[in-house]
């Protein structure tokens, strides 16, 4: 069984078709890149699969169900949005995470959290977009999910924190779950990446394995969506 | 989980709500203090205007209440925050009960305050004499006990209250199925619901008083109206209402099941 399956998917925002006829699975144990411009589609297909969107038609099927409260303990989804409650404190955050998530790991999290030199009491509200973002990401990779979906985690950030969010992707996830990792960065990200999607004008245009794909074409994959997708 | 929700839900409305409390509760000791002094035109504004500041207070401590589940409501599944509350491992209709719960707590807590505050500022004997006097005159018309009318009267109100707490969180999560003009929407839902209900409710005491003698005088008398038709009334409406909630709670919960559509 795939660990996700999306079937004949589409979605309007009324007259507007955002999202075109989606099917595509995803396998356990591989990195997937979600590669397309700006405004193609990439936020509402990854909304979609975490049910903050209703579809127009089609299915979307994790493990061989619907999306419910039981997908929803397995996909920890990191969205460009900042969505904690700013009252919180850090460390109050954590034991949110803890009471609702069972997969998560506290002690993982504060571990990620001392390496930033944050200090747990201090207000979410308090702290800049950035370091928001930074807080979000080290919730997300400190659940122990079969599914990581990364919407934009490098967009609007410095290359030095590139380095830090790609580090921490890759050496907190859990072994044997996949990442969709949603971005327009390509040449950032390309080198950890397993399997290529591109999408454009809410279509699947290309899915491939990134060695074969950039083997194939005898170019990066940054080069080759580049010039698939040359305005 | 439904307890887990309900706690963050209680902590984020009653953080405001407990500030409006204390406020509250410092101008009912200072309305009291004001009967300490002696009798004098000065003393009489003061006391008026601390006496208004406490009332409002008392008012405020209700239906800020209820103002602040709404905008949990609305924050917490449809602004930035429903990113989380969405993708929690819960089902729609528990995060649903847990606002609702929330609010119904948060308005019996307001209720306490108010009744706390009223005591502080108002209580004498004679004013207490007073109430029950006149309580009592109407609970030997109405052949019944004062304790029975007191506690139909807190029913019926706390039914009211739960009534406009719904329609609320009803016309917002309706309002925000659409893909703009959310807000105004929400508004528009509330009210169409409101009035919807409440010419059913209408339509439905006037079929009843069709067929009821004593309810007949509600719509074509003008005199006082009878023990029974009151107390056919007064059940009337503790059903009517207590339906109302349910049918809003069953909207809401359908609708959300439907799925949402986060901006």
């Amino acid at each position: 069984m795939e660990l996700l399956e999306i079937k004949n998917l589409y979605k309007n925002y009324g007259e507007k078709q955002v999202l075109k006829n989606i099917n595509l699975t995803v396998p356990r144990g591989k990195i997937i890149g979600l590669l397309g411009k700006n405004g193609t589609g990439k936020t509402t297909l990854i909304k979609l699969i975490n049910g903050l969107l209703t579809p127009t038609e089609g299915k979307i099927i994790f493990k061989g169900e619907k999306i419910g409260p039981q997908s929803k303990l397995n996909i920890a989804y990191l969205p460009e949005r900042t969505y904690l409650d700013k009252s919180m404190t850090i460390k109050e955050t954590l034991y949110f995470f803890k009471e609702f998530y069972a997969n998560f790991d506290i002690d993982k999290a504060k571990d990620l959290l001392k390496k930033l030199d944050l200090d747990e009491n201090q207000k979410i509200v308090k702290m800049s977009k950035g370091m928001q973002e930074k807080v979000q990401l080290v919730l997300v990779m400190s659940r122990k999910a079969e599914l990581y979906i990364l919407d934009e985690p490098l967009g609007g950030v410095d290359p030095a924190t590139r380095d830090y969010i790609l580090d921490t992707i890759l050496t907190n996830f859990n072994e044997g779950a996949s990442i969709i990792i949603s971005t327009h960065l390509i040449s950032d990200i390309e080198r950890i990446l397993d399997e290529v999607i591109f999408i454009d004008k809410g279509e699947i245009k290309l899915t491939s394995d990134a060695d074969e794909l950039r083997n194939k074409e005898n170019a990066s994959i940054d080069e080759i969506f580049r010039r698939m997708f040359k305005c | 989980m439904l307890k887990n929700l309900l706690k963050y839900d209680l902590k984020w409305i009653l953080k405001v709500e407990y500030i409006w409390s204390a406020i509250t509760i410092i101008f009912a000791i200072l309305t009291r203090l004001t009967s300490f002094l002696n009798e004098s035109v000065i003393t009489s504004i003061i006391k008026a205007v601390l006496t208004s500041i406490t009332i409002t207070g008392m008012l405020n401590v209700l239906f800020n209440g209820i103002i602040r589940t709404w905008i949990r409501v609305r924050n917490n599944l449809y602004k930035d925050e429903a990113y989380l509350t969405h993708t929690l491992p819960v089902e729609s209709k528990t995060i649903l009960s847990s606002k609702v719960l929330s609010g119904i707590i948060t308005m019996l807590f307001g209720i306490l305050i108010i009744t706390i505050s009223f005591f502080i500022a108002f209580y004498n004997e004679s004013l207490i004499n007073y109430i029950k006097e006149s309580m009592q005159i109407v609970a030997t018309t109405l052949n019944s006990s004062v304790t029975k009318i007191l506690l139909i009267l807190f029913i019926v109100l706390f039914l009211e209250f739960t009534f406009i707490l719904m329609i609320g969180i009803t016309g917002i999560i309706k309002g925000h199925e659409a893909n703009n003009g959310k807000v105004i929407k929400s508004v528009l839902y509330s009210g169409i619901y409101w009035l919807s209900f409440s010419a059913l409710s209408l339509l439905i005491i006037y079929l009843i008083s069709l067929a009821n003698k004593d309810m007949n005088a509600l719509f074509t008398g003008t005199g006082v109206i009878s023990y029974s038709a009151l107390k056919l009334f007064l059940l009337l409406v503790i059903i009517i209402y207590t339906i109302y909630i349910i049918v809003l709670y069953f909207i809401s919960r359908h609708e959300l099941n439907k799925g949402v559509n986060i901006d």
